[in-house]
């Protein structure tokens, strides 16, 4: 029976099925695959070099973009909470929601955005690009495990660098946005210092840090996943490259929209 | 079986050390953000100091110590005790607190949390790092408003109490009474406006009489008349004022006792040779009408006819 023959609430019905079934598939896929990882790294079959090259390829690459990134977004929000808050508020409190604002959400919600267009879509290509011209089979007939070979050491390098890249968009963004007050309402450094110190709890760092932590492990889990299961030849490699970028913003958001109700209050 | 190959070794080099280097700038970067954050004690010399208050009223970490007015640091923690909360100060090492401060908590104000004010003392000590000095729940900002807000609620019980039924039923007794007098306020008003209208036409036609009266010829007549008259009476005033004078220089003579009058005013004796001859004169009458009666009585006496 073709599928135009089939009744509208049925193929709502199958379409639904397939959704599910490959929403459960991914989850699983990236579940086993974080897994793999935890065992290569707790059995020391991941190569330090490996890890080396990918911080490097990861994180040092990426320090450029990240400290722009972290300073607009320190900038941005000091002159729109200037223009804001000039005249309602004792303007030193601008200090305090540019902080807030950085360290707790721009910082690391901006550096993953990078991170996923950088290094999250090249994963994908790269070790789809692997898939499709059997690289990987290859590397599993001679012997070695794909995830020790290339999943763990993306992983480990995201769980150790971007936690590090949120902490340099921080600073950036908080010193930027420093400036920027003064630049675009005249609030010194002092009076800034005094109303972000004013609300600060050293927490709201640990959180930041956390939510790197969170998407060190996640956007490289995600991209290696969907590099690994690329079909179709180079098409197949461009969609699931797209599918990944997707999937890894989509996974930030909610990510980022569970963390306060998680860890802060 | 060997592994993948690594990559060049000089390459490889090259990225451990920039992998190194970025793990220490962003650690480096955590602890600038951090210590600018939280002004870290480590550098600034700063020193602790405890004060037990009976309630915190709701002071946080990182609420600012002044003294004077002015920020000398931070609370940085606390600790519940059986009989209060032992409230830590962390304070800047360039302002040093007298050994017989206190300290007081207050409100800083809507959007100032609260406040841990130093109120100095006057001793020359210092307290040292560690130090407790004694503290209480102040008064602040928010408490003065919640005491406006009690008697603001006092005052408006006291404002519901006055409004009883009875106190309404004569407001709208009242209410009703004023809406009649004013109808007849009103009413009244209408007429005096009529009446207001005739008089002001009434006015206005006198108005216009008079204006005619002073344009017209008569009026000039009139006054000429008036001109003429009182230059006449000029000439009789001045005439009467010479008649005056002569009157005067008169009297003066008859006063002196000068001339007939004078010396009629001023000399008896003429009053008295007048006075002896109206007596002589009133006995040659009497004289005489004896005489006429004699002579009517008796005229042969005097009469005598002869006719040979």
């Amino acid at each position: 029976m073709s599928a135009g023959g089939q009744s509208l609430p049925l193929r709502l019905v199958r379409g639904a099925g397939r959704r599910g079934e490959g929403v459960l598939r991914h989850a699983g896929g990236i579940g086993l695959l974080a897994l793999g990882t935890l065992n290569a790294t707790l059995r020391g079959r991941v190569r330090f070099a490996d890890v080396v090259a990918q911080v490097y390829s990861m994180g040092v690459q990426s320090v450029p973009l990240v400290l722009i990134t972290g300073m607009l977004a320190g900038v941005v929000t000091s002159q729109q909470g200037g223009y804001q808050f000039t005249g309602a508020v004792p303007l030193y409190v601008l200090g305090s929601i540019v902080t807030s604002s950085v360290i707790l959400e721009l910082g690391p919600v901006m550096t993953a955005f990078v991170l996923i267009g950088r290094v999250g879509a090249r994963i994908t290509a790269e070790l789809g690009t692997m898939q499709v011209s059997e690289q990987i089979d290859a590397l599993q007939a001679l012997g070695r495990d794909p995830v020790s070979v290339l999943a763990a050491p993306r992983v480990l390098a995201g769980v150790l660098t971007v936690p590090l890249l949120v902490g340099l968009a921080d600073a950036a963004g908080l010193f930027a946005g420093m400036l920027a007050a003064k630049v675009a309402v005249g609030l010194g450094p002092q009076s800034f210092l005094y109303g972000a110190r004013l609300f600060w709890h050293s927490y709201d760092l640990l959180y930041s840090l956390g939510k790197g932590l969170t998407f060190g492990v996640v956007l490289p889990l995600i991209s290696v996943h969907m590099g690994m299961r690329t079909r179709g030849g180079a098409e197949g490699v461009g969609r699931a490259t797209t599918a990944s970028v997707v999937f890894m913003i989509i996974t930030v958001l909610v990510l980022d929209a569970l963390f306060p109700p998680l860890f802060l209050n | 079986m060997d592994p993948a190959p690594l990559p060049p070794p000089r390459r490889a080099h090259r990225q451990e050390v920039l992998a190194g280097a970025l793990v220490l700038a962003g650690v480096l970067a955590i602890l600038v953000a951090l210590f600018t954050l939280t002004d870290a004690s480590l550098f600034r010399g700063r020193y602790v100091l405890t004060s037990r208050v009976p309630d915190a009223g709701g002071i946080r970490k990182g609420d600012p110590v002044q003294m004077r007015g002015v920020n000398i640091g931070r609370v940085t923690g606390f600790r519940i005790e059986q009989d209060g909360v032992v409230v830590r100060l962390e304070l800047e090492g360039e302002y040093r607190v007298p050994a017989d401060s206190r300290m007081e908590l207050k409100s800083g104000g809507l959007l100032g949390g609260t406040v841990a004010e130093v109120v100095p003392g006057k001793s020359a000590q210092v307290l040292a790092d560690g130090a407790s000095l004694p503290g209480k729940s102040g008064t602040g900002a928010l408490d003065g408003v919640e005491q406006l807000t009690n008697r603001a609620e006092a005052a408006l019980s006291q404002v519901q109490a006055m409004v009883s039924p009875e106190t309404a039923q004569h407001v709208a007794t009242s209410s009703a009474e004023l809406e009649r007098l004013l109808k007849e306020l009103s009413g009244a008003a209408v007429e005096q406006r009529q009446e207001l209208a005739q008089l002001t036409r009434s006015l206005r036609r006198s108005a216009s009489g008079v204006e005619a009266a002073v344009a017209g010829p008569e009026l000039a007549r009139a006054v000429k008349r008036l001109d003429a008259l009182s230059a006449r009476m000029d000439q009789v005033s001045a005439s009467l004022q010479r008649s005056s004078g002569s009157l005067e220089v008169v009297m003066g003579r008859i006063e002196r006792g000068e001339g007939t009058l004078g010396r009629l005013s001023k000399d008896d004796t003429l009053y008295l040779s007048l006075n002896a001859a109206a007596t002589n004169v009133a006995k040659a009458g009497r004289e005489v009408g004896a005489l006429s009666e004699d002579l009517r009585l008796h005229p042969e006496r005097y009469v005598k006819l002869s006719l040979f």
